[in-house]
C-alpha cells in the first residue's frame, strides 16, 4: 500500500484559497483530500519466471526451432512489484542435454522452448515458467506500439551496419528500429556480448516503465493482450495471458534488479565462445530465486 | 519458478508480436453508462442509488449482446464486493471477514492485508449508517473465440457516513477479472484509491 500525496501546486492553491482575506465570513472553500493507494494480482507461484529471447529468425523461419540472439531470464515478483533480470551471453559454451557441448542458444535450434528453458535451468538453477520468443520486426513493432522508450545508456557507440550515426550516451528516447539496433549491437562495445547482454536489459526495463505509464488506460492491457492472442505461437490460454500480462504491468522499475553471467572468452573449434562464470550463474539464481531481487552483481 | 505440477508454457511472437500490451485497436469506446438492474439489497443506511454497469472497450470479437452481458455480470461482481466490503452489514460495524467475495484466494488475501483501503474496517466502529451516493463501473473486455474471457472493471464508488466519522468517502479504481468456462467472473487483482472529505 502506497500513500499518494498531492501534489504541491495544489497544496499552495489550496493555502492560498484558505489564507486570502475574504469580504464576508464564510465556510472555507478548500479541502485537502488524503488519498491512499494500494493494488495487487494474483498470480501463481508469487515469483514468476519467464524466459524472454530475442531470435535471429527470418522472414518465413520457425522462430521456435532457431537461434536465440538475446537471451534474459526475468523474475517477477507479484507479491513485490519487484523483478530480476539475469542475462546469459548468447555465445556461452554449456552442456545441452543430448547434444554435448555448444554455444547456448543452439539449444532453442535443437530443441526448442522446453530444451531452451533446460539448458538455462542447468546454468542458472531457475526453470522459467514461460518461454517467449520474439523476432527484430516484433521487438520494433511493440516499442513502436507502445510510444517508443527511453534508455539510460552509459557508453556512446556506433555500428556502421545498424547504426552508423551512433547512440549517444545518457537518456536517449529510441523508437522501434532504434531498440532493435541497441540490442543488437556488440562489435564496437568493449565488452561485447556482455555489454549488449546489458544493453538488452536496458531495453527491457524501458519497455516495463512505459508500459507500466500507459496500462491504466482503458482498454489498454485488453487490446496488447488480443495482440498477443493473434500473433503469438503459445500454448497459454488467453485467461493465463491476461493475468500474466496484469503481472507484469505491476512491476515497479524502480525495484527492477539486472545482472549479467560474466565469463572469459575462448576459441573452440574456430569458434570465439564465452566461457561462462557458472559460480557466478548459480550465485544470481539462488539470490533471486525466492523474491525476484538480485544483489550487487 | 515452475509451478507445482505445471509444465513449460511457452509463447513464440511473430511480427506483430507481443506488440504486447499495445498498440492494438479496441472496437468500443466508453459509452455513458446506464443503470443495470440492482440485485443488492439495500445500504445501512437505507435505499440504494442503482448501479450503473457499462460496456467500456471490447478488444476481440464479442457480439454486442454478448459484451452487454458480460458488462453487467462483471458490474454485479464488483457490487458484491462494494456491498460487502462497505454498504452492508450492521453499522457500527466490526465484522469484515467476508468483504471478499468472488475474490480468488490470491487476491483475497492481499486484500485483507490492504484491509483499510479496501473495506470499512478501519472506520467501522465509529460509522452509524452507510448511503451510497455512486456505483458506478465500467468494463473494457478482452474476448477470445467470441467469448469474454478477461475484464478491467473502472469503477467509482461514493458514499456518506454518519456518526462519529462523518464523511463523503470515494473509492475509485480498476478490479481485473478473468471468467471460468461457467461464466463466473472472479476479481484476481485490483489497483484501489481512497479519498476521504
Amino acid at each position: 500500500m502506497r500513500a499518494l500525496k498531492l501534489t504541491a501546486l495544489l497544496a499552495v492553491l489550496a493555502v492560498t484559497m484558505l489564507v486570502v482575506p475574504n469580504s464576508s465570513v464564510s465556510p472555507a472553500q478548500s479541502l485537502l483530500v488524503k488519498v491512499q493507494r494500494a493494488s495487487g494480482v494474483d498470480v501463481s507461484p508469487d515469483v514468476v519466471w519467464i524466459m524472454a529471447i530475442g531470435s535471429d529468425a527470418r522472414p518465413g523461419q520457425d522462430m521456435s526451432h532457431t537461434r536465440g540472439d538475446a537471451l534474459q531470464l526475468i523474475g517477477i515478483n507479484t507479491r513485490t512489484g519487484a523483478a530480476a533480470d539475469i542475462g546469459v551471453p548468447r555465445d556461452s559454451w554449456v552442456s545441452i542435454e543430448g547434444h554435448g557441448y555448444d554455444k547456448i542458444n543452439a539449444s532453442l535450434y535443437y530443441g526448442g522452448p522446453q530444451l531452451m528453458a533446460r539448458s538455462i535451468a542447468n546454468l542458472i538453477g531457475i526453470e522459467p515458467d514461460y518461454v517467449v520468443v520474439t523476432g527484430f520486426k516484433g521487438l520494433q513493432k511493440m516499442v513502436n506500439g507502445i510510444g517508443g522508450i527511453t534508455v539510460d545508456n552509459p557508453v556512446a557507440f556506433t555500428d556502421s551496419a545498424l547504426k552508423p550515426e551512433g547512440f549517444k550516451a545518457g537518456k536517449i528516447r529510441l523508437r522501434g528500429y532504434d531498440a532493435m539496433a541497441f540490442s543488437r549491437i556488440r562489435h564496437n562495445l568493449l565488452r561485447g556480448d556482455f555489454d549488449r547482454s546489458a544493453n538488452q536489459q536496458r531495453t527491457l526495463i524501458g519497455i516495463l516503465k512505459q508500459i507500466r505509464s500507459r496500462a491504466d488506460r482503458p482498454g489498454f492491457m485488453e487490446a496488447g493482450v488480443r495482440s498477443v492472442i493473434e500473433n503469438m505461437d503459445t500454448d497459454l490460454s488467453p485467461v493465463e495471458l491476461f493475468r500474466i500480462a496484469q503481472a507484469i504491468a505491476r512491476v515497479d522499475p524502480r525495484k527492477v534488479t539486472h545482472c549479467v553471467v560474466q565469463g572469459g572468452i575462448g576459441n573452440i573449434g574456430g569458434a570465439s565462445v564465452v566461457l561462462p562464470d557458472v559460480a557466478m550463474a548459480r550465485r544470481f539464481g539462488d539470490q533471486a530465486r525466492k523474491d525476484a531481487t538480485l544483489g550487487p552483481c | 519458478m515452475r509451478a507445482p505440477g505445471g509444465r513449460l508454457r511457452w509463447a513464440a511472437a511473430s511480427v506483430s508480436a507481443v506488440a504486447l500490451l499495445l498498440g492494438g485497436c479496441t472496437s468500443s469506446e466508453d459509452p455513458a453508462p446506464s443503470p443495470t438492474s440492482d440485485p443488492s439489497g439495500s445500504a445501512s443506511g437505507g435505499e440504494q442509488v442503482p448501479l450503473r454497469s457499462a460496456v467500456g472497450t471490447v478488444s476481440g470479437r464479442l457480439k454486442p449482446k454478448l459484451s452487454e452481458q458480460a458488462a453487467t455480470r462483471v458490474g454485479t461482481a464488483v457490487d458484491r464486493w462494494f456491498q460487502a466490503a462497505y454498504l452492508s452489514g450492521d453499522y457500527p460495524r466490526g465484522d469484515f471477514g467476508t468483504a471478499f467475495p468472488g475474490f480468488t484466494d490470491g487476491a483475497s488475501k492481499d486484500a485483507r492485508k490492504d484491509r483499510t483501503l479496501l473495506t470499512n474496517a478501519s472506520i467501522g466502529g465509529d460509522v452509524e449508517t452507510v448511503t451510497a451516493d455512486l456505483r458506478q463501473v465500467k468494463v473494457d473486455l478482452l474476448a477470445a473465440d467470441q467469448k469474454p474471457v478477461g475484464a478491467t472493471a473502472r469503477f467509482r464508488l461514493v458514499f456518506t457516513t454518519t456518526g462519529t466519522y462523518a464523511k463523503e468517502v470515494t473509492v475509485q479504481g480498476r478490479m481485473f477479472l478473468t471468467a471460468n468456462r461457467a461464466g463466473a467472473w472472479h476479481i484476481f487483482g485490483y489497483d484501489v484509491t481512497r479519498a476521504s472529505k
